[in-house]
């Protein structure tokens, strides 16, 4: 009986006193950790939709929308933040739109554990995302017709073009960029779940993102 | 029973070659093999583990006289699960990129066995000041094998080390050394090397103490 006693009290003891450190630490954490997290939100839709400013549209079943008005009030274009399941654990990323939501104008993974060196190459490189802030129309042209650089295509491709934003996208495995149409997208060489689940969770977010607008304009 | 008392410089140094908790007793290879793909994860998982291990083992042989034998291994779990949450919210809050790229792996410290091996085989039966040294010692020898396996990775799959270039473009990364496959290659051809070094140590000690006994009976 004494042992039981000795054994509990000692349980309860740890407890209490793990439980308490904790909570103190993650009473200073939290805000650093919630500013970090507001940051990398805000840096990245100011990357997506340059110029505007950000009024959240949507919050509603893991879909985060945003449409971004420049100074006059006009409309620029859409941010959406969805996220799925990737080749490991879950892919978090935004997808940028324009105004009618016809078409793709970005992409910016923002949190994933995909292989190194193979599917990573679904993130956008620093160096090509300081080249995309710096271009006012978003077209790489030298870079994205290689596989590796698999984001540059949400971009711009072809003088211009970009992929549609119908839900209807597709993988293409082994076929440049300039022979595919605005329904494919080129896979990363030897990535190919990784592409496919970023395009699936693309395709999934601008499918929800109209069905919540319409119940929305029709409540 | 006489209890053999180590100097404490040994308790330190034991940690770093005989007993290295990777290369020697080849504990916690979970987050050895699958951190180190660069130079920067291996030192940060090293040092995370580092700090888990000395709080644990601190409290731990502080209160090693008031914990009871039946309910030691849990009471130890809720201690090192406490300090790897620490870890994990202070990393999250001011070192967020670093967070990223070790992802899961800093909860998963809490079932490294190198931590509880040491709660159960040493703090639990050594003053705090030994328990302190010995903590040191063994993380002090986990950070610097995790960092030399990411170095090599990290050399030869992206010709950096800690980010810096190493190797010239004409080097074409071996991506294999990046993916799980790498990790398996270095740390078998690192653990062939620690034995043959040590096998050497082992002779020329055999020799010297041959040749001591010899000149014993000469004289």
């Amino acid at each position: 009986m004494k042992i039981t006693l000795h054994m509990l009290a000692t349980l309860i003891v740890v407890g209490m006193l793990s439980g308490g450190g904790l909570s103190l630490v993650n009473d200073w954490a939290e805000p650093f950790i919630e500013e970090n997290q507001r940051r990398v939100r805000d840096e990245a839709i100011g990357f997506l939709v340059p110029g505007g400013a950000p009024e959240q549209a949507v919050d509603q079943d893991g879909l985060t929308a945003w449409r971004v008005r420049g100074e006059d009030g006009t409309l620029k274009g859409w941010v959406v933040r969805y996220a799925g399941t990737g080749f490991q654990d879950t892919i978090d990323l935004m997808v940028a739109l324009d105004p009618d939501r016809q078409e793709i104008r970005g992409l910016k993974v923002l949190d994933d554990s995909e292989t190194p060196g193979l599917g990573t190459w679904i993130r956008l490189s620093p160096d090509h995302q300081a080249a995309l802030a710096g271009a006012s129309d978003r077209y790489l042209e030298d870079a994205v017709g290689d596989a590796k650089n698999f984001p540059l295509q949400f971009f711009a491709y072809d003088e211009g073009e970009h992929l549609s934003a119908e839900g209807d996208l597709k993988v293409v495995k082994g076929k440049p960029r300039e022979q595919l149409g605005p329904t494919e997208v080129q896979s990363i060489t030897a990535a190919t779940i990784s592409s496919v689940a970023v395009v699936d969770i693309v395709n999934e977010a601008v499918l929800k993102l109209d069905t919540i607008l319409a119940e929305q304009g029709g409540a | 029973m006489a209890k053999k008392q180590v100097s404490i410089g040994n308790e330190f140094v034991k940690g770093l070659w005989d007993q290295n908790p990777v290369l020697r007793a080849l504990l916690g290879l979970c987050p050895v093999l699958a951190v180190t793909t660069s130079a920067v994860n291996g030192l940060g998982m090293g040092l995370a583990t580092t700090f888990v291990l000395v709080c644990a083992s601190l409290i731990i042989s502080l209160a090693r006289k008031l914990i009871p034998a039946q309910v030691r291994i849990a009471s130890f779990i809720v201690v090192i699960a406490t300090f790897v949450t620490i870890v994990d919210l202070t990393m999250k809050a001011k070192f967020p990129a670093l967070s990223k790229s070790l992802g899961a792996f800093i909860p998963l410290i809490v079932v490294n066995c190198l931590i509880l091996g040491r709660q159960e085989a040493f703090a639990s039966k050594n003053n705090p000041f030994r328990s302190l040294v010995d903590a040191l010692g063994m993380g002090a020898g986990f950070a610097a094998t995790l960092t030399v396996l990411g170095g090599i990775r990290e050399l030869l799959g992206n010709r950096t080390v800690f980010g810096v270039q190493i190797l010239p473009d004409v080097w074409e990364p071996w991506i294999v050394m990046i993916l799980p496959a790498g990790a398996f290659l270095t740390l078998g051809l690192m653990l062939g090397a620690a034995n043959l070094i040590s096998r050497r140590r082992e002779r020329i000690a055999v020799r010297m103490a041959r040749a001591a006994a010899l000149n014993e009976r000469t004289v």
